[in-house]
């Protein structure tokens, strides 16, 4: 069985500051790391890929790519693919989506795709919707555990009111549940043994992805704040006594 | 002036000011009163719990859009807002409830009756499954993505706007979408209960109970609800002393040489001497203000942003009344008003 992992780097969540002064989060420490919510993900690839006696590949698509994976390599991903185009730091979650799916096509597809609720950052949880639908598979969401029967795979999942257990054929993409997976810690030991695991960097254009990436369209910034903001543009008194005298206020 | 105010139905409990994040608001007189600097964020509208605040957001979609409102459980949180939505726009409404044990199968289930229904937006809530089905039901419609919102409005173009969190640079950004059709997750809030049937995954969508024939009852009465353009036509009051065309604000913690240096600049500059920190709560509006060290607090801010051109000496360029200002004048305060002493 082929089982590949899509993960992402997020501002580490544990350096990220609050200014009150511009009242936005200060990012200026916080390195990339691996978005805490796909660590679920890698566990459950682990352990199907230990049920299946099979291995389990991983990408990540986007800044940091490398940091993530490094982290990834701990769960015993091997090999680790980074997307380090710059076309991907402007992308939303369908390109990003699309460059993940190129990638995967490119390493010889998946039967079983793992994904992690969200992003610890902005967090749409978009991407595993639209992963399966440009590889053309089924989606399961808030996975909990994997198994493997006749169909394929058997899944336990958070429904509504109740764990819901269903199976799929693959290929599938499998959300994995934000909580409820016990997750091995992350020690020094692993990350040292990890470390020794090589990155394979890939540009979009070596996968195939489409140019330019996918994207909705979506327009953040409202125009009513760009009306109102002021200049604030920094001067000096001579300049300034200058701007009010063309303004007429002096 | 993004919102107004009906004055006959506001009671003064301010649940609007504990919700506003702008300060845009006061209660004045047992009466709400709203600011401009308003951002139309519709955050009061929500809180308020008379009904008393009405959202300007011009229904200009009206007879076009459809609003198709998807949750996966009774108790909806996004239920209200959705209904909200599609009233500001005089949109069709229905509503439909989903299995979510299968993402994929919910999906393409929606797909079917989304398109069956003709809806033009389609809203889950951005929880549990909803995610997933939301990004993988615009992949199949090939519609716009409008993820993770607190509210959604339709401005003028016909165009959808929301409000929504990003992790870099501001907190919440209003997110701008092109006309058409979109599918978007709303941040549940509250309890609200979601009338709907559920929608079959894996099969052909049947006859669904939908909430068209509960509003086009409701119509009359809402119709009621609109009251005259005047009964609500609310400005941002100014006092007797906000008066001055030129205003100078000098902070009390600076030292004495840099106050005298202030002073004698709003003597050239022929300027009324304000206290910054007695501001609060009122409005100006001068064609100049001057701040001298001034370090801007929220009222500070809210009660000056009225002004035409404002002047701000300040030592720190992160100081929040920065972000009021036309013209910055970084450094010593002192040296700085010495030098436009000079230049005056």
């Amino acid at each position: 069985m082929r089982i590949a992992v899509c993960v992402t780097a997020v501002p580490n969540p544990e350096k990220v500051a609050w200014d009150r002064f511009r009242q936005v989060l200060d990012l200026q420490d916080a390195e990339p790391v691996l978005n805490p919510l796909d660590r679920n993900a890698l566990e459950l690839a682990g352990q199907l890929a230990k049920k299946t006696s099979s291995t389990f590949f991983t990408i990540s698509a986007g800044p940091g790519a490398s940091s993530a994976l490094r982290e990834a390599a701990v769960f015993g991903a091997d090999p680790l693919i980074a997307l380090g185009d710059p076309l991907l730091e402007q992308a939303d979650e369908r390109g990003v989506a699309a460059a993940l799916a190129a990638a995967i096509r490119h390493a010889g597809s998946a039967d079983v795709v793992l994904c992690g609720a969200s992003s610890a950052s902005f967090g749409s949880g978009a991407v595993p919707g639209f992963l399966s639908a440009y590889l053309e598979a089924g989606l399961l969401s808030g996975v909990i555990d994997i198994a493997t029967d006749d169909n394929g795979v058997s899944v336990a999942s958070i429904g509504t009111t109740s764990l819901v257990r269903s199976s799929a054929t693959p290929p599938v993409v499998l959300a994995a549940a934000p909580y409820g997976i016990a997750v091995r810690t992350i020690s020094p030991l692993l990350l040292m043994r990890a470390a020794k695991k090589p990155i394979v960097d890939l540009t979009l254009a070596a996968i195939g992805a489409p140019n330019p990436l996918p994207s909705s369209g979506v327009l953040d910034g409202s125009p009513e704040a760009t009306r109102k903001k002021r200049a604030n543009e920094t001067v000096d008194a001579i300049t300034l006594v200058a701007a009010l005298r063309d303004r007429a206020l002096l | 002036m993004p919102v107004s105010v009906d004055l006959e139905k506001c009671d003064g409990t301010a649940e609007c000011l504990k919700a506003c994040a702008f300060n845009a608001l006061e209660v004045r007189d047992g009466k709400c009163v709203i600011f401009e600097n308003c951002v139309d964020c519709d955050v009061c509208v929500r809180a308020c719990p008379t009904d008393a605040i009405i959202s300007s957001t011009a229904p200009v979609a009206a007879g076009k859009a459809r609003v198709l409102t998807v949750d996966f459980e009774d108790e909806s949180g996004i239920a209200r807002v959705a209904e909200r939505i599609a009233r500001k726009a005089e949109a069709a409404s229905s509503a439909v409830r989903i299995d979510v044990a299968n993402a994929g199968d919910a999906a393409q289930a929606l797909a079917e009756f989304a398109r069956t229904e003709g809806a033009t937006l389609i809203i889950l809530p951005h929880a549990g499954a909803g995610d997933a089905i939301a990004s993988r039901l615009a992949a199949t419609l090939n519609a716009t993505l409008l993820a993770c919102c607190s509210d959604i409005g339709v401005d003028e173009d016909g165009a959808l706007r929301a409000r929504r969190p990003r992790y870099r640079g501001v907190v919440e950004v209003t997110s701008r979408c092109p006309a058409g059709l979109t599918v978007a997750t709303l941040i549940p809030r509250g309890v609200t209960h979601f009338a709907a049937t559920t929608l079959p995954t894996g099969a052909k969508a049947p006859a669904l109970q939908t909430l068209a024939p509960a509003l086009q009852t409701l119509a009359p009465a809402l119709q009621t609800l609109a009251p005259a353009p005047e009964t609500f036509a609310q400005e941002a009051p100014i006092e007797p002393d906000t008066m001055a065309r030129r205003v100078v604000a000098i902070a009390a913690d600076l030292d004495q040489a840099t106050t005298e240096a202030a002073r004698a600049c709003a003597k050239a500059l022929g300027a009324t001497v304000i206290d910054p920190n007695a501001v609060a709560g009122r409005s100006y509006a001068p064609d100049l203000y001057v701040a001298f060290g001034v370090n801007g607090s929220t009222e500070h801010n809210t009660a000056m942003r009225r002004a035409r051109v404002i002047v701000v000496f300040v030592e720190d360029e992160r100081a929040p009344i920065a972000q009021i200002a036309d013209y910055l004048l970084i450094g010593s305060v002192a040296d700085h008003a010495r030098a436009l002493l000079a230049a005056l």
